[in-house]
Order: C-alpha cells, then sequence, then structure tokens
C-alpha cells in the first residue's frame, strides 16, 4: 500500500470540479447494483492511496479510468454471482425469473469497459485517441471495442424484433 | 446509436446524487480508516502449463495469387535473432512520461514539465527545454510523420498549442485560429503537413477541420469536399491522410467508403470492398488503422461475425485510390484467443503491427474467461500488407505500453508503477529473397510448368503438393493440402513453433507456388 495522500483544499476543488461528470461516467459504467456515488469515492480514495491528485497530468482521465476499472472487476464478481443463481433456480424450479427486454438492460448487457467507449464517443463526442487516454488502452483497441458493444446493440435489437 | 442516448442518459443520472461535498466527506473520512465501499478484485491466475502448451497450432493459409515472396533476412530457417526485446533503460523514478514516438533519427518522449526528451536510441535521453514558448502546460498529443514531430497541448487556460520539430531537438511554437485553441480535438500528421479539427459531439454539423504546412498559418478545409460531411476518423500517414466515419459497420458484402489525400486538401472518395472468401462470415466492418511503407499504402480493419472472433482485415493499394482486399492475417493466437492490432508503425522498408493477445484466465468458479491485461504482446513485420513474419512475444500486453519505431529499431515503454521502463528490439526485418535462396527443385518445377504460358489444374496439385512435401521435409507434422477451383490453394499442419512454420512456410510458398499462382490470378 502506498502512502495515502492528504486531502489539501485545492484537491478539494479539483473534486467539486470533477464530480459532476465523473459521477455520470460512473452511474454509466457501473452495475445497476453499484451506487455511481460509491464508484466515484472508491476512485478517488484509490488515487489519494496512490499518488497525489494534484500532480497528475490529467486528474479526470486518472480517474475514469479507475471507474472502469473498479466496474469492470465489480460487473465480474456480479456475473459469476448470477451465473450460480440462475443454476441455482434451475434446480428448484426450472423457471428462471422473467427479463424483461428493455434498452437500459441492452445497454447492461455490454461490458463496462465497452459502455464507456461507447458513452465517450458517442455521447460525450471525444475523439477515439482520447477515449483510449480515458480506458487505458491503445486507440485500435478501442476502436474494436466501440465497433464490438455496437454489433452486440444491433444483435439484441435485431432479437427483440423477432420476439 | 441515436436510440441509446436516452438510455446513457438515464443511466448516468441513476441513483441519489450525494453531491461533491458530501463525496468530499466521504472520501477523507475513508481515508482515515474507514472500511472500503468495494471489496478488491479477487486474486486472479492466469493458466499455465498444460492448458497453454496443448495448444495445437494449426494453420490454413488461403492464397490467392499475388507474387511475392518474403521472409526474415538471411536465415529461412527460422531463427527470431533480432526480434527480441530486451531492457534498454530507465529513466529518474520520479519522471513520467506522457507518450514516445519515432522519428527520423530518434524517439520524442514528453513529460509533465514542459520539457520533452530526445533520445536516438532509447537508452539515454537528453532533456529539451520548451518552458519558454509553452509556459506551464499539459501534453495532450505527440505525433510523428515524414517532416518530423508535433506536440500539441493545453496551456493554463485550457487552450491548445502546437510545437513542430524537424528533428526532435530543435522546436518552434506554433499558432492555431482562435476556433482551434478554443477546440480542438485531435490533429493529423502527413506527409509535409498537418490537419486539426475541432470537436464534434454527436456528429456536430459546425465541426471544422484545418490545413497547414508549417502550424502557424492555417487554411479550413471546404466540408463539401467529403459527400457525407467531415469523417470523424482522420490517420496522417507517410504518405497523407485516410479518412472514414468510424461509426460505419456495414453488412459484410456492403463497400466501405472512405477518403484519401496526399497533401490534406484535395480529397478522393473511394471504397474498401470485402474479400468475397470472408463476406460469408464477416457481417460487419470498419477500418482501423492506415499506414503507408514504400508505395504501398495499407489499411488494417476489424471484422466481425457469429461465428468468429474479431478478425484483422488488410488492404492495400498503390495510389490511395484503388484498394485490394488482402488475405487475413494469421496473427497467431497463444492460446487461441481474439486479439487486437495496437499499432501500426513504419519502420524503414517494413511495416510493424504490434499484436497483443488476452490471457485466458480462471477464475475461483473455475469458469475461465479472457483478460486483455493479462496477456502478451508480439511484433508482426510485412513490407507489403500481404506476408506477416513474427517476431518473439514480450510482455506486458501492449495495452499499457507506448510503443515507437525508429530506423529499424523498436521502443516499447509501459510504467508498471511510477518507474518508466523501456524496451528496444531491432525489429525483424522482411526482404524479398533472391531466386538463389530458394528450393532450386521448386524453382525449376515453376519453370517447368510456366513453360507454355499455361498452369493447368492437374500442374498447379502437383507444385502445391511438392510444396506440403517442402514443409514436410523442413520438420512441419501432418501437413495437408487443398486446391480450389478459382486457382486458390489452402494448406494446415500441426507444429508447436508457429515462427518456424511461418517462415518455411514462406520459403516452400516461394520456391513452389508463387509464380504459379500469380499467373493464374
Amino acid at each position: 500500500m502506498n502512502q495515502t495522500s492528504q486531502m489539501t483544499a485545492e484537491d478539494e476543488d479539483l473534486i467539486r470540479a470533477l464530480y459532476p461528470s465523473l459521477r455520470r461516467f460512473a452511474g454509466v459504467v457501473g452495475s445497476l447494483a453499484l451506487e455511481p456515488d460509491d464508484l466515484v469515492q472508491e476512485a478517488l480514495v484509490r488515487a489519494f492511496r496512490t499518488v497525489r491528485l494534484l500532480d497528475l497530468e490529467d486528474p479526470a482521465a486518472y480517474l475514469r479510468r479507475t471507474v472502469v476499472n473498479l466496474a469492470s472487476s465489480g460487473w465480474r464478481r456480479r456475473a459469476r454471482e448470477r451465473r450460480a443463481v440462475r443454476r441455482l433456480t434451475t434446480e428448484i424450479s426450472q423457471t428462471n425469473p422473467a427479463i424483461y427486454p428493455s434498452d437500459i438492460a441492452d445497454l447492461l448487457q455490454v461490458e463496462p469497459r465497452g459502455r464507456a467507449v461507447l458513452y465517450l464517443h458517442d455521447i460525450e463526442g471525444l475523439d477515439f485517441t482520447e477515449v483510449a487516454r480515458m480506458t487505458d488502452m491503445t486507440e485500435g483497441a478501442a476502436r474494436m471495442l466501440a465497433s464490438r458493444s455496437r454489433r452486440k446493440l444491433r444483435k439484441l435489437l435485431e432479437s427483440e424484433a423477432t420476439r | 446509436m441515436s436510440r441509446y442516448q436516452d438510455t446513457f442518459a438515464a443511466l448516468a443520472g441513476r441513483g441519489d446524487v450525494a453531491g461533491a461535498t458530501a463525496i468530499v466527506d466521504r472520501v477523507r473520512h475513508q481515508l482515515e480508516g474507514s472500511q472500503t465501499i468495494i471489496s478488491p478484485p479477487r486474486a486472479r491466475r492466469r493458466l499455465t502449463g498444460p492448458v497453454l502448451t496443448a495448444a495445437v497450432f494449426a494453420v490454413m493459409l488461403a492464397v490467392v495469387g499475388a507474387g511475392w515472396a518474403l521472409r526474415i533476412a538471411g536465415d529461412h530457417a527460422g531463427d527470431a535473432t533480432g526480434t527480441t526485446w530486451v531492457t534498454a533503460g530507465t529513466t529518474a523514478a520520479n519522471e513520467r512520461f506522457f507518450a514516445i514516438a519515432g522519428g527520423s533519427g530518434g524517439f520524442v518522449a514528453d513529460t509533465l514539465r514542459p520539457v520533452i526528451r530526445f533520445s536516438a536510441d532509447g537508452i539515454t535521453w537528453e532533456e529539451v527545454d520548451l518552458s519558454e514558448m509553452t509556459g506551464a502546460w499539459t501534453p495532450e498529443r505527440l505525433l510523428s510523420g515524414t517532416g518530423g514531430w508535433a506536440l500539441v497541448g493545453l496551456d493554463i487556460d485550457h487552450r491548445a498549442m502546437i510545437l513542430t520539430s524537424p528533428d526532435g531537438q530543435e522546436w518552434t511554437k506554433g499558432a492555431f485560429p482562435d476556433v482551434l485553441s478554443r477546440s480542438l480535438a485531435s490533429v493529423a500528421v502527413g506527409a509535409g503537413s498537418y490537419l486539426a479539427w475541432t470537436a464534434a459531439p454527436f456528429a456536430d454539423s459546425t465541426a471544422e477541420l484545418w490545413w497547414s504546412d508549417n502550424a502557424a498559418s492555417w487554411q479550413r478545409v471546404d466540408p463539401a469536399v467529403f459527400a457525407d460531411g467531415l469523417p470523424d476518423s482522420i490517420v496522417g500517414h507517410g504518405r497523407g491522410y485516410v479518412a472514414w466515419s468510424g461509426d460505419l459497420a456495414l453488412d459484410g458484402g456492403a463497400p466501405y467508403p472512405i477518403y484519401t489525400s496526399g497533401d490534406g486538401v484535395t480529397w478522393r472518395e473511394t471504397q474498401l470492398e470485402i474479400d468475397p472468401d470472408l463476406a460469408a462470415v464477416v457481417t460487419s466492418w470498419e477500418p482501423a488503422l492506415a499506414q503507408t511503407v514504400g508505395d504501398r499504402w495499407i489499411i488494417l480493419g476489424i471484422g466481425h461475425g457469429p461465428e468468429i472472433e474479431p478478425t484483422t482485415l488488410v488492404w492495400t493499394s498503390a495510389d490511395g485510390v484503388s484498394w485490394q482486399a488482402q488475405p487475413t492475417p494469421t496473427f497467431d493466437v497463444e492460446d487461441g484467443l481474439a486479439n487486437q492490432v495496437g499499432w501500426l508503425l513504419p519502420a524503414g522498408e517494413n511495416l510493424i503491427a504490434i499484436v497483443s493477445d488476452a490471457a485466458l484466465v480462471e477464475g475461483e468458479d473455475g469458469v475461465r474467461t479472457a483478460h486483455w491485461d493479462e496477456g502478451s504482446a508480439r511484433a508482426w513485420a510485412t513490407s507489403d500488407g500481404v506476408i506477416w513474419i513474427a517476431g518473439e512475444r514480450f510482455e506486458p500486453s501492449v495495452r499499457r505500453a507506448t510503443i515507437a519505431i525508429v530506423d529499424g529499431s523498436a521502443i516499447g515503454w509501459w510504467e508498471p508503477g511510477n518507474r518508466p521502463q523501456f524496451v528496444s528490439a531491432p525489429v525483424t526485418t522482411v526482404t524479398t529473397p533472391p531466386e538463389s535462396e530458394l528450393d532450386p527443385a521448386g524453382i525449376a518445377l515453376q519453370d517447368e510448368i510456366l513453360a507454355d504460358g499455361e498452369v493447368t489444374r492437374a500442374e498447379f496439385e502437383s507444385a502445391v503438393a511438392a510444396m506440403a512435401q517442402c514443409l514436410t521435409d523442413h520438420g512441419l507434422e501432418d501437413v495437408h493440402w487443398s486446391v480450389d477451383d478459382d486457382g486458390g490453394f489452402g494448406f494446415g499442419h500441426r507444429s508447436e513453433d508457429d515462427e518456424a512454420e511461418s517462415l518455411i512456410g514462406n520459403y516452400c510458398e516461394a520456391s513452389y507456388v508463387d509464380r504459379l499462382s500469380a499467373a493464374l490470378r
């Protein structure tokens, strides 16, 4: 564990400036089981335990990468739990809880990193160079992930249309 | 994507908003000793031993004509000399680099301070002070092109500025017009010119594209030169620019419209078409990276389909206007997982694609998933976009690295902790082998078949069979082959040495089949 940085008045000002956009981003990439504010809080805590926020070359990008990493690890953990629950449910009754199709359900089937790339590029209007910086991947990888995520959404739309 | 914009907004605004003040308090409280809210990720285990070594490398190459014949210079037996990546140097512990770019004569790295570092070898880095030009600033982009380097950053008022250098050591401050200074999205460096464009959220029709040959005086590019509005992806390279709209992922058989330009002012619309053999399995695709090597333009794209992993697609062109789809590179994957091309960089007479593989990681419940951040990477070299020669693997995955290549040597950089590490290596050299280095028996067989100016199917089959025997003679196991009705052919084999397979394959193909394939085309 690295030494924890003390929060200064300048840090507080920086957090207040970054909070609105960072919270929106956390809402998009986090699962519904996670409160966006919890993700933001944890990202900030981890940042302070690693570096001094004001020393970062781009605190906004650093915090967004941390949020994505947290959301991804949480998403994987819950995904495994869901599988376990589904197996158990099936054994008991052979009846799974109904999953109603919706646009939110579609988006949540895209992995957090994919949601982050789509959100940053399609909604916030960042180019892929910037998206890559914000998500800790190469530009080519960001393009590939965006393409893969869009393909998944198209597939979900098509499957809904045939239901 | 418009259908999902409202959904994104709903997700972005969900939950009870604590507010910045509450978050500040909660963070301070947690730093003082409260429990964490989210558990740290569980330890993940990368599979080793039998799971990896059991992989069978079965390679089918679909070769459709083309008169090329390439291999690693000097040794066609598979020696990997010159492809091993070694640690080249470190910098002071507290210095953090932002990016590295290779160009003519050396590497440039920008730092968090208003200085850059220049290195001719990747080991010794000399400091160049930019503070008189930049004052306090934040670097945003480091780009290199045939004319040198461009460095873009934001000053303390968040206004964009640009510096350029022909050699990485002498820098000149340029000047953006006000609209670029206020809302610069990105910059591309082409052949002796620069393009810069403004941010365009939601494909805003007010976005602007500007051109300059000196980064000091800029002219706005008439958007009417693009039939569908400004493209959102512009890639600069040694012979100009390639542009396209990244949101356009089309059905398999449809051509993909792109724009190319040599000077950044005059643009030509053209199309990429997918190889008919791939159209059956690739249901959507789009360009991703563009470069030039020698006189040849190369675009790498990404293809998707329900039955396949994301697949790298290749197009080449001699003039930037007429494009030919090339066979899909066999970027063999260590674990049988998907891979991704992270970088496409010029290196002398070659292009180097840095390909990152995912790693299979087993969770506590035994479920194995692919993790990009735990995979490895490999440099693949090509001189024509058709034949790709593998270098050795190196770690970590390039997702955490910056790669730059200059004058036949390569450098990577990544940041474990806060201490930059560098690796460098001379990259694999790809040359066309002279006939004297090929198998005389194969040359004689091709001469005999071509003597009457015609290649019959029986003759072609005999040549492919001889090529397969050549592969067997060089140690490949279970070699099998087939010939298509249209003059293409395929072969497969079992081998755990995919580098030897690649080299020997190129040697045997070049000796026995290549000229026949070209004649059949």
